[in-house]
């Protein structure tokens, strides 16, 4: 990669940082309205710097630890949008703004490193600085989310130490940490240390990226913890994970792509039934949506398995477009939650109650079903079609069968809303409304007009290959 | 000409009744009914222009282009020319039909939808639009199936029909899945001028087969079609004439020379010839006045597969054509008949049908078109059929057995609501007073489309010409025979439940049996008929609901899955930590070995 070195390169990095010190500093003047500003503003300049950077294609290495380049700054970007959406969400909904948007300079730091990673340590930092402040926002809403946050504390402590130790694993085949180092395979038999390595990634990362049967915390997490904070771990950490799978993957463990294949076909079959199966019988919505988000995961671990880079043109654009469903869907069940509306059979005709609501619901659910022309078809059809030329037709049927399961599960609530209740009216607060809009404009338009987007899928995932 | 603008003053229609409040529920009717009109206006224009292909790129990526491609060619514009045809007469029937001012705005936007589905299908020449037609298509169709979903009986019916239609739309993803990433093209024309290599293309077309079956409701997925009576009769009256239902059919018509490259037809054949045995035994033991239409209804598509299967696809196409104007008719007259007896549904608790004088009229026109009188437009159908299938002896003969039984059983339904009402049976509050113009203007419309069908005889051949080779001709031995059946059909019925429907007394009784003044060998050889046929329908009703306990205990069996994975996710975190290693301990065992 050309070393092109400019000023704009810093910008992200710098950015993150000022994303911290002003968090710490919201602390101080604990004015809540310039807090949001504030972020907002440094998040909308990341975002808009990485967007010209990916578009006139600038790429830079940063101090041998973090890389400027399409794939990078593609998900800055869109990490960058998810996060101004929760930060909006938090700002309607959080009890403790302030202390939330601290944190969340932490987790937004920690993200862009991940998607910046040059190096496998920054991939460790990254997902590390991620995690544990997640398990703390969780925490600061209140006491009874205590559960939630402790485990999530847990098993995001163990999902590091696997990946510290994997990274430990690969030491000794690489001249150095970074991704692009060229594993040798000398001394030891067979590289079998090296899959040894790609196993404890894939596992910790799975804690994450929520594959089974490293996911088994999602649902009573998603479930126990505020809205925003659920949309922020569905929408934003389990991407994070998926984009340090790449990066682990695509770029380290490249010539082991037979492996990680097979690998992934069994994650992506398990993951998929377990989270369909699973939402059949819930009666909570927000636990319903959390095991479709696990199977939406499995859905995404299929352009792994295809392992070619039309699998990842495929996965990426599936991140993308669950990122904006899952984010939208929670921002509606927050608000409904706060209602004290949670289970099923309380949805039933809020279509009278509040019209707008049911219909954003029912775009985002039935974009995840993937009913053309939404978002949500576009991702599964690449990812099908990518799984069926790499020769896993057994794996898309599946896939497909599976995508069916879950018309059963999402028709149950969008049923339940439009049943004719007599139901007094409730307003839905500017927040909410805001970022379902901004959510389903994004399901609706890339979902009918997808060419640009899929070309900046294809250029993140061909930049991703010649790093 | 953009062909594809079809579809918009129907989706434009449902957006506005989307859109107007609760209490215009008055006009969104006049708003369907508009739409439909300026639909079919639309559609006789593009009628006028050449037909072509035209090709929307939607996206691309790594050599895969999705296209929206439409077509205005022949079948396409038969398919177009029949929707658009019959949505303003659906919409004027229900008019009438449809009084509940709290169902009015949910009931025309699920219909337009339905209809702008349809007519995206029937313009299509690609997968994609098609897809998209086609999941459409199933889901309008499951929200009208159930639209009175507060009746149980109407929630299981819609749950069937999209449980049974979502196997289909597996079968259907997977097939374009496979042939999308085979030849890079999504596109009918680009698969048919290449389809050299047969043996791949064998999976995907069984699986488009499949997909078609479910649709089209044909063994094993016909069970759906008679469930899906619980929907309004408009609703019916429309899948049952000239959409949904026909979809199948058409994409196999449409595919028509792959499959016969692919040696395909002989399943279709053995398929259509199983279901139109099932359609026409159930047709004839049935109660439910709609029910036996519907299995009427499977037959009908089974004949058009057949007609598939022996490769005769002009007849078919005539067959495809006809069919639409009586089903649609004879639908709306049950409709009648329901509304002027308290929404009765048992056919042997109607009474007095020609009370209204109106309503019968339009009704024979329906039923001697479906039984194949001369010159009703269903005997040109059958006919040609019959002198397709007669150089195969054994399919000739279950063609006249199914014939046979569809006279009998068509007039069987005509009869049984003719008898005066018994004084001493339950006071039934009969009103066919109260069925308004709307409901009987439209099916006079069809009653004549029934009669100007007939010329299709004539005009077809040279309509068709672009896509069919060999045009066969009605034989006379032909003629005699469909008029013959049907006439056979009118006396058993006649002899049956109109002279004396004690039908069972008259079997048991032999001396009653014998005193009544018929030709007693032949008497007994028609008894004999609709007795095996009676015997066979209620075995096969076992067998149905056998399938059907199957289906059942099959979707028992997940929801039980679904209990054992709540159970293993009990909120526990050591359980969680240990599910954590023992499943990367897993992986591992399993890279190893």
């Amino acid at each position: 990669m050309p070393d092109t070195t400019s000023l704009l390169s810093y910008v992200v990095p710098l950015c993150a940082t000022l994303l911290i010190i002003v968090g710490m500093a919201g602390m101080l003047h604990k004015n809540r309205r310039l807090q949001f500003v504030s972020t907002t503003a440094l998040l909308a300049v990341i975002g808009m710097v990485s967007l010209y950077m990916f578009l006139n294609g600038l790429s830079a290495i940063i101090m041998d630890s973090l890389a400027v380049y399409q794939f990078s700054m593609f998900f800055v970007l869109l990490f960058s949008t998810a996060l101004i959406l929760v930060n909006l969400l938090s700002y309607g909904h959080s009890n403790d703004y302030l202390s939330f948007s601290m944190l969340m300079g932490f987790v937004a730091a920690g993200m862009f490193t991940v998607a910046m990673a040059y190096s496998l340590i920054a991939i460790l930092l990254g997902i590390e600085l991620m995690s544990l402040p997640t398990a703390f926002m969780i925490l600061i809403n209140g006491k009874h989310h205590v559960e939630a946050a402790m485990k999530l504390f847990v098993l995001a402590a163990i999902s590091i130490a696997m990946i510290a130790f994997a990274i430990a694993l690969i030491f000794p085949y690489s001249p150095s940490l970074l991704l692009t180092s060229n594993l040798v395979n000398s001394g030891m038999k067979g590289g079998y240390l090296i899959v040894l390595s790609m196993l404890l990634f894939v596992s910790g990362l799975s804690f994450d990226a929520s594959l089974f049967p490293f996911n088994l915390w999602i649902p009573d997490v998603y479930q126990g913890a505020p809205g925003n904070i659920t949309a922020l771990l569905a929408g934003v950490n389990k991407k994070v994970a998926f984009v340090a799978l790449f990066e682990v993957l695509f770029v380290v463990m490249l010539p082991y792509s037979p492996q990680f294949s097979v690998l992934f076909e069994i994650l992506a079959v398990v993951t998929m039934f377990f989270g369909n199966m699973a939402a059949l019988v819930q009666e909570n919505v927000k636990r319903l949506f959390a095991y479709s988000a696990i199977s939406q995961a499995g859905y995404i671990a299929i352009g792994f398995a295809a392992a070619s880079q039309y699998g990842s043109e495929a996965s990426i654009y599936q991140i993308a477009a669950h990122t904006f469903m899952i984010i939208g869907a929670f921002a509606v069940v927050l608000w409904l939650e706060e209602k004290n509306i949670k289970d099923l059979k309380d949805y039933n005709g809020l279509a009278t109650s509040n019209g707008f609501a049911a219909f954003t619901l029912t775009i985002f659910m039935l974009s995840m079903i993937g009913i053309p022309p939404l978002m949500g078809f576009i991702g599964k059809f690449l990812l099908f079609t990518s799984a069926i030329s790499a020769g896993e037709i057994i794996l898309v049927v599946i896939a497909i069968v599976n995508s069916f399961i879950s018309v059963y599960y999402y028709g149950k609530v969008i049923f339940a809303m439009y049943a004719k209740r007599p139901r007094e009216q409730m307003s839905m607060d500017w927040t909410v409304a805001t970022v379902a809009i901004i959510c389903m404009l994004f399901v609706l338009l890339l979902g009918a007009y997808p060419q640009p987007f899929i070309n900046a899928a294809s250029i993140a995932a061909g930049s991703l290959s010649v790093l | 000409m953009t062909a594809i603008l079809i579809i918009a003053p129907l989706v434009l229609a449902a957006l506005a009744i989307m859109l107007v409040g609760e209490e215009h529920f008055k006009t969104v009717k006049y708003i369907a009914f508009g739409a439909s009109i300026v639909t079919l206006l639309f559609a006789i224009l593009l009628y006028q222009t050449p037909p072509g292909i035209e090709t929307y790129s939607w996206f691309s990526i790594a050599g895969l282009s999705f296209n929206i491609t439409t077509s205005t060619e022949t079948l396409n514009m038969l398919l177009m020319m029949l929707v658009s045809v019959m949505t303003p007469l659906i919409f004027l029937y229900s008019m009438g039909y449809l009084e509940t001012p709290s169902e009015q705005r949910r009931f025309y936007f699920e219909m337009c939808l339905f209809a702008a589905s349809m007519l995206l299908f029937s313009i299509s020449a690609g997968f994609i639009s098609l897809f998209i037609a086609w999941e459409m298509l199933g889901v309008t169709s499951y929200l009208l199936i159930g639209f009175w979903y507060k009746r149980e009986h109407a929630a299981t019916a819609a749950r069937k029909a999209i449980t049974t239609i979502l196997i289909g739309d597996i079968a259907m993803l997977v097939a374009i899945v496979l042939i999308g990433v085979h030849y890079h093209s999504f596109d009918f024309a680009t698969l048919m001028s290449q389809y050299q290599n047969t043996s791949f293309l064998y999976l995907p077309l069984l699986l488009i087969l499949i997909a078609a079956f479910t649709k089209s409701a044909q063994f094993p997925f016909h069970e759906w079609l008679s469930d899906a009576m619980e929907g309004p009769t408009p609703v019916s009256a429309f899948l049952h004439s000239s959409t949904m239902v026909k979809a199948g059919v058409f994409l196999i018509m449409v595919l028509f020379p792959l499959y016969s490259q692919t040696g395909l037809l002989p399943v279709i054949l053995i398929v259509g010839i199983i279901s139109a045995a099932i359609g026409a035994s159930n047709a004839l033991a049935s109660r439910h006045i709609k029910k036996i239409l519907a299995y009427s209804t499977i037959e009908d598509l089974a004949l058009m597969f057949i007609g598939i299967g022996l490769g005769a696809l002009y007849a078919t196409i005539l067959l495809f054509f006809v069919q639409s104007f009586y089903k649609a008719l004879l639908f709306m007259g049950s409709g009648a008949i329901m509304k002027a007896n308290e929404d009765e549904e048992d056919i042997f608790k109607t009474y007095n049908s020609s009370k209204n004088r109106k309503l019968y009229v339009a009704l024979l026109f329906g039923v001697l078109s479906i039984a194949g009188v001369f010159p009703f437009s269903g005997f040109f159908g059958k006919a040609l059929l019959g002198s397709a299938a007669s150089s195969n002896l054994p399919v000739y003969i279950m063609l006249v057995i199914i014939e046979l039984a569809g006279g009998i059983y068509i007039f069987r339904w005509l009869f049984i609501p003719l008898r005066n009402m018994n004084e001493k049976e339950e006071t039934v509050y009969i009103n066919y007073n109260s069925i308004p113009p709307t409901m009987i203007a439209p099916m006079y419309i069809l009653a004549i489309l029934i009669l100007l069908a007939s010329f299709s005889y004539i005009y077809f051949p040279t309509f068709l010409l672009p896509i069919v080779k060999n045009v066969q001709q009605i034989t006379w031995p032909e003629v005699l025979f469909v008029n013959g059946t049907a006439i056979v059909g009118l006396l058993v019925a006649n002899y049956v439940y109109r002279q004396g429907h004690r039908f069972y007394m008259a079997s048991k009784h032999k001396n009653l049996f014998n005193a009544l003044n018929n030709s007693a060998i032949i008497n007994r050889a028609y008894v004999a008929i609709a007795a095996a046929f009676m015997y066979t329908a209620r075995a096969i009703s076992r067998f149905d609901s056998g399938v059907d306990k199957f289906t059942y205990s099959f979707s028992e069996a997940f929801i039980e899955s679904g209990h054992s994975i709540k159970g293993l996710v009990n909120g526990q975190v050591n359980t969680y930590l240990l599910a954590f290693i023992a499943g990367f301990i897993i992986l591992v065992i399993a890279f190893a070995l």
